[in-house]
């Protein structure tokens, strides 16, 4: 498909007419800066053919701001030998029209869209807006702006036409046929496989469980008859037991045998009998033996002890003697001991009057002396006493009632004050008389030098001349006189009352009085300290003293002078010793009685005794018996002899039957013929319960069921066989068919991987295309390495993006299809060596289709070997 | 004269694990019914006696259901029915029979001995030496007692047992249940009934099998019927007839088939088959697609026709042409693998797998074509 020219009218920034023609065959590149209008080339040739004339939806493609706009483009083709013109007008008195060949065919309206469609391999919408699933083949080889590095959604919308070109290229089965036959193949498969593990699911799965279920049922069944045969078994052989024990009767037998041991075993006991008789004899005969031996031997120790007792007789009384003299011995020493004792005793005695004297005159001595002591408290204590009553005295005379004092003080001042007011106030009178003059003031004589306080009117009279009266002229000194007479009046009394002449004397008073107070107070102390109680106190003290002294004299009156050698202590203490001795030979004495009295008493008892034994052996009658027990005993033990010969044979015949032996046996037998019976009851019981038991199982059916459970086991087999057979033909099928469709898919996508790999081999030198199953590149190979197409970078993508669609448009091509190839500015993101590599991809790629490159970087394209144009 | 009916191993509780639940129901129910046939029957031709030979039941601890109705089904003729025990129903301790017993079901006219010994039927001057099977697993001649056994004088001894004459069978291989081939002679029988083959087979003149009524396998030996006894009495040879008295017939038909004319003729024959027919069939060789569909077809209408279709054809391969390939549309790679699915059906290791490989392909692609 070649493009020759394409006119605009009304789109977008081309307000006027615009034409771009004489496009050439391979690449045309049209170059202007940003804004000249490529994209709207670029677009009026995507519209003219993709949009349908019709729509609405294309408001953008109208200038902008102009009303009832009439985009139009006209575009002159050609493809395989014929020649298309179509012109189209969109929104106001929209208009399409195609003519082929110059007019040889005309189509108009959906008609031509229709025609347009199958020719290039596209979809118009039904509605709206041509969207990108309507692309087909234009919406894959014509980039736009930006869209170069997608790949997979444009060539997915025109993959329909891919595989067709491929298909047509190779030969090779509609693929739709093959994929539905596989794809059938897999979800029968799918449907009874589990995809990852291969084992059995679905139905598949549940034939096999209902058989391994029905199988177990059957198992189960199997092992439940079996048990029951079993039990069958076991009760015919109960019965068969049973019978023939019950014929045999093998009890019968051994309770004879038993009853036989037993009888034996009775005789035995008789003649056991008998010799335990014996035995008994023979006890007696020895109980008689022992108690004749024994008579014997009482009498011969009877004979012993009376020689025994007169011994013992006869050594007591020679023990008397010398238990006498021990007598006399110890009441000697015990006279001695007293003796002694009582010198000690006397001796304490006299230790303790030199004591007790002595302590007496001690007494006496002390006693003076306290005696002493106290007169002189006494009199101290009475001096003191008459101290304080003096002073009481002296303090009541010079007590002087402190107020009174302290009033007379202050009046003593107050009338000094007011006679210093006074003479302040009062007028001076000094005089220096000749001698023999004299003056008369107030009547007073003023001889000589002197002064005179005038303090109130006073007359002076001077002899021979006459009176001088002068009055002070102090304001107040008639107050104050009056004051003063009043206070000298107050004073008086005071000083009468406190019975005072004057204030000293008062003063005086009342030192004197705190002097006698204070005297009166340590004197009292002394007193105290003296005579705590008081005197009173001390004298009684004293007297009692002396009535102490009195009784301490006359007793000590009573104490006879006599000396002591020893002093108490050393008297007491020879005291003790010697009474310990009296007491050792007291004690001494009362043994030797006590002893001597036993011995005395025992030998009389002996003496006594033997006469009495004596008399009772010598008795008439006694010889005898005595002789008459010595012949018994020897009749007696030779009939014992006798007897135990005869117990010991009895006991030798006894042992010989071996009785032991026969009552085991009859144990034996008897416990077995219990045995056996019980073992008779018990089979009868077992069989009637195993019958019960057989009765119930026979009841459910057991066999019945066991052969309804294997036919059901041997159904759910054969079902379970039948799905696994056709698992398995799916498997063979699957696989093979498998096979076939890659290796299929291979000879299919062989075309378009060849051009891929020229394409990129351009770029990436050895690098390889991966295809998926849908022919979409998916990863590109590069040194081992597979990187999918969302992992390389953007200019890379774009980059394939570009070359892939050059692939693609070779094999569209060479299946006959229209290839025109746009791109708007795409490239963009290549640096500069990429850009070189992709130049030659172009170039190449344009010997075979026609290429329109859009760009604003024309002096980046001028190595293309074609002519830059501008953009009309 | 004495005339009987001589008739054995009834099978009684035989499942067919080999048939669909329903089909097996209807060939278990139909054991039952077969046995009141014979009751007619026996009615009907006025015998004296129904000698049962054996293995009446075809396990112990059956169902007390299926014990009553198998009585009742005797009801139909009031005679005396002697039953004895095989090897599937021996007369152990506990059996079906005194199960039976306990039930309460066999009738006062109705003999079931469980030990050997003679059943005298004075008014038929008729003794029965029954030698029930007593054991699981009998090893020895049950019939060996007859030789010694004592009837009264003048009856007619009939010897009534169940096991394997030594040598006279077509496949007896060291069997259990062994009796002497000349036991009729040695114990004076006017006539020994025997039951365990399920044919009907004459032993010699006086020794018979009567095989099972109703046939319950796919051998082909003459079952499916009841032996009808007379004897004149003074020595002289009993009268034996085969009375058909079954329901279904079993057949197995094997064919091989190689041309279309050979499928043809079995889907000819197959035509044929009636409602009570049990067939098996099984088919090897190879089929072109035509034939096969035209086969298949056949055999759907004679599975709907007869009583059970069992069908085999796992040693069948299928030989598509050319013009089959096209006509399902197999092209390109598909028509690859069915090509090769059809080789391999010779390879005996994937024969099975192949085959129905094969199938399957041709069913899914048909199902394309016919899709629309």
């Amino acid at each position: 498909m070649k493009l020759r020219r394409i006119a605009l009218q009304e789109f977008r920034k081309f307000r006027d007419p615009v034409v771009l023609d004489e496009l050439s065959d391979g690449l045309n590149v049209i170059a202007g800066p940003n804004e000249a209008g490529k994209s709207t080339l670029a677009a009026a040739i995507r519209a003219a053919f993709l949009e349908r004339y019709k729509t609405t939806k294309v408001a953008d493609l109208a200038p902008w701001g102009m009303q009832g706009a009439r985009p139009s483009v006209e575009i002159e083709f050609e493809h395989a030998g014929h020649g298309y013109l179509l012109r189209k007008s969109f929104l106001s008195r929209a208009r399409c029209e195609l003519l082929v060949d110059g007019g040889a065919e005309r189509h108009e309206g959906e008609a031509a869209e229709q025609a347009l469609a199958t020719l290039l391999g596209f979809e118009l919408p039904v509605k709206g807006h041509s969207r990108p699933e309507h692309g087909g083949i234009p919406g894959l080889l014509w980039i736009q702006q930006g869209e170069g590095q997608n790949l997979v959604e444009p060539a997915g919308h025109a993959q329909g036409h891919l595989r067709e070109a491929l298909t047509r290229l190779t030969g090779e089965l509609t693929s739709a046929e093959g994929d539905y036959l596989y794809e059938r193949v897999e979800a029968e498969r799918a449907a009874l496989r589990d995809a990852r593990s291969g084992r059995p699911k679905g139905a598949y799965k549940e034939a096999e469980d209902a058989c391994a279920r029905a199988e177990q049922a059957a198992a189960t069944l199997a092992a439940a008859k079996q048990a029951l045969d079993a039990d069958v078994d076991r009760l015919a052989a109960l019965r068969r037991d049973h019978d023939k024990a019950q014929q045999e009767q093998p009890w019968l037998d051994m309770e004879q045998r038993a009853a036989q041991a037993r009888a034996r075993l009775v005789e035995i006991g008789r003649e056991r009998d008998a010799l335990a008789g014996l035995q008994r004899e023979l006890l007696q005969a020895d109980d008689t033996l022992a108690l004749l031996h024994e008579q014997v031997e009482r009498d011969q120790r009877d004979a012993a002890a009376l020689q025994a007792l007169q011994a013992q007789a006869d050594a007591a009384a020679a023990e008397l003697a010398p238990a006498r003299a021990a007598l006399e011995r110890a009441q000697q020493s015990q006279q001695h001991a007293a003796a002694r004792l009582a010198q000690g005793n006397a001796q304490v005695a006299a230790a303790q009057q030199a004591a007790q004297r002595q302590d007496c005159d001690e007494q006496i001595a002390r006693l003076d002396q306290d005696l002493q002591r106290g007169q002189a408290a006494i009199a101290q204590a009475g001096q003191l006493a008459d101290q304080v009553q003096a002073l009481q005295r002296a303090a009541l005379e010079s007590s002087i009632d402190g107020k009174g004092l302290g009033a007379l003080r202050e009046l003593e001042q107050r009338v000094t004050q007011l006679q210093v007011r006074q003479r302040a106030g009062a007028t001076r009178l000094q005089h220096r008389l000749a001698p023999g003059q004299g003056l008369q003031l107030d009547g007073t004589e003023l001889t000589g030098e002197g002064e005179a306080l005038v303090t109130d009117a006073a007359e002076l009279r001077i002899p021979g001349m006459g009176v001088l009266r002068i009055e002070p002229g102090g304001s107040d000194l008639p107050a104050v006189r009056v004051a003063l007479q009043e206070a000298g009046t107050e004073r008086a009394a005071l000083l009468g009352r406190l019975g005072v002449a004057t204030l000293a004397e008062a003063e005086a008073r009342a030192a004197a009085h705190e002097q006698a107070r204070r005297d009166l107070d340590m004197a009292r102390q002394h007193l105290r300290i003296q005579a705590p109680e008081g005197i009173e106190a001390l004298r009684a003290a004293q007297a009692q003293g002396q009535a102490r002294r009195g009784q301490l004299q006359t007793l000590r009156a009573s104490l006879a002078d006599t000396p002591a050698p020893l002093d108490l202590a050393q008297a007491q203490q020879q005291l003790r010793t010697t009474a310990a001795e009296a007491e050792h030979a007291a004690q001494a004495v009362a043994a030797a009685r006590t002893a001597l009295d036993t011995q005395q008493a025992r030998a009389q008892l002996l003496q006594a005794q033997w006469a009495a034994r004596q008399g009772e052996f010598a008795a008439a009658g006694r010889a005898e018996q005595r002789e008459q027990r010595g012949a018994r005993l020897v009749e007696a033990r030779a009939r014992r002899e006798t007897l135990a010969q005869r117990c010991q044979a009895a006991q030798a015949a006894l042992q010989a039957h071996q009785p032991e032996l026969i009552e085991q046996d009859a144990q034996r037998f008897e416990q077995s013929a219990r045995l056996v019976r019980d073992e008779q009851q018990r089979r009868h019981a077992d069989m009637l319960q195993l019958q019960g038991k057989l009765e119930q199982a026979q009841a459910q059916g057991v066999g019945e069921q066991l052969l309804q459970a294997q036919a059901d086991a041997q159904r759910l087999a054969r079902r379970r066989d039948e799905f696994a057979t056709r698992a398995q033909a799916l498997d063979l099928l699957w696989q093979l068919l498998g096979e076939r469709r890659a290796a299929a898919t291979q000879r299919l996508l062989e075309p378009l991987a060849r051009r891929l790999q020229h394409y990129v081999g351009l770029l990436f030198p050895g690098a390889q295309w991966r295809l998926d199953d849908a022919l979409m590149p998916a990863a590109l190979a590069r040194g081992g390495v597979d990187d999918a197409l969302q992992a390389l970078s953007f200019g890379t993508r774009e980059q394939l993006g570009v070359l892939a669609r050059l692939a693609y448009a070779d094999l569209l091509q060479q299946a006959g299809r229209p290839t025109l190839l746009v791109l708007d500015d795409t490239l963009v993101h290549a640096d500069l060596g990429r850009r070189e590599l992709m130049k030659r991809a172009l170039y190449d790629a344009a010997s075979r289709h026609q290429v329109l490159l859009f760009t604003c970087h024309g002096e980046a394209w001028q190595d293309m070997g074609v002519g830059i144009r501008g953009v009309p | 004269m004495i005339h009987l009916i001589h008739t054995a191993d009834w099978q009684i509780g035989r499942q067919y694990g080999q048939f669909d639940t329903d089909d097996a129901a209807m060939l278990a129910e139909a054991r039952y019914e077969t046995v009141a046939r014979i009751a007619a029957l026996a009615a009907e031709r006025r015998v004296d006696a129904v000698l049962v030979a054996g293995d009446v039941f075809d396990t112990q601890a059956v169902s007390d259901r299926s014990i009553r109705r198998l009585f009742d089904a005797l009801a139909a003729y009031g005679g005396p029915w002697v039953l004895i025990a095989g090897n599937h129903d021996a007369a152990l301790a506990d059996s079906v029979w005194s199960r039976a017993h306990q039930l309460g079901c066999i009738g006062p006219n109705v003999h079931v001995p469980l030990r050997p010994g003679a059943i005298d039927l004075p008014e038929l001057n008729l003794a029965v030496l029954a030698a029930p099977l007593t054991q699981r697993h009998t090893y020895d001649d049950t019939t060996a007692v007859f030789d010694a056994l004592a009837t009264a004088p003048g009856r007619l001894r009939v010897g009534l047992a169940h096991g394997s004459v030594s040598g006279r069978l077509p496949d007896t291989v060291d069997s259990a249940n062994p009796i002497a081939a000349d036991r009729a002679v040695r114990a004076q029988l006017d006539y020994l009934a025997l039951g365990d083959w399920h044919g009907s087979l004459r032993v010699d003149a006086r020794t018979w099998y009567a095989g099972t009524p109703e046939p319950d396998r796919f051998r082909a030996n003459a079952s499916g019927g009841v032996l009808d006894v007379r004897l004149p009495g003074g020595g002289a040879e009993p009268v034996v007839e085969a009375v058909p008295v079954g329901r279904y017939q079993w057949a197995h038909w094997t064919e091989s088939l190689a041309l279309a004319s050979d499928a043809e003729a079995l889907a000819h024959r197959l035509q044929g088959a009636g409602p009570d027919e049990v067939l098996r069939l099984e088919l090897s060789g190879q089929l072109a697609l035509g034939a096969w569909d035209t086969l298949q077809e056949a055999i759907a209408r004679a599975a709907a026709r007869t009583r059970a279709l069992l069908l085999d054809t796992a040693a069948l391969s299928l030989m598509p042409e050319a013009q089959d390939f096209a006509a399902l549309g197999a092209s390109g790679y598909v028509g690859e693998v069915a090509a090769q699915l059809q080789a391999l059906q010779d390879d005996p290791a994937q024969a099975a797998a192949a085959r129905q490989a094969l199938r399957l392909l041709v069913q899914f692609q048909r199902e394309r074509t016919e899709a629309p």
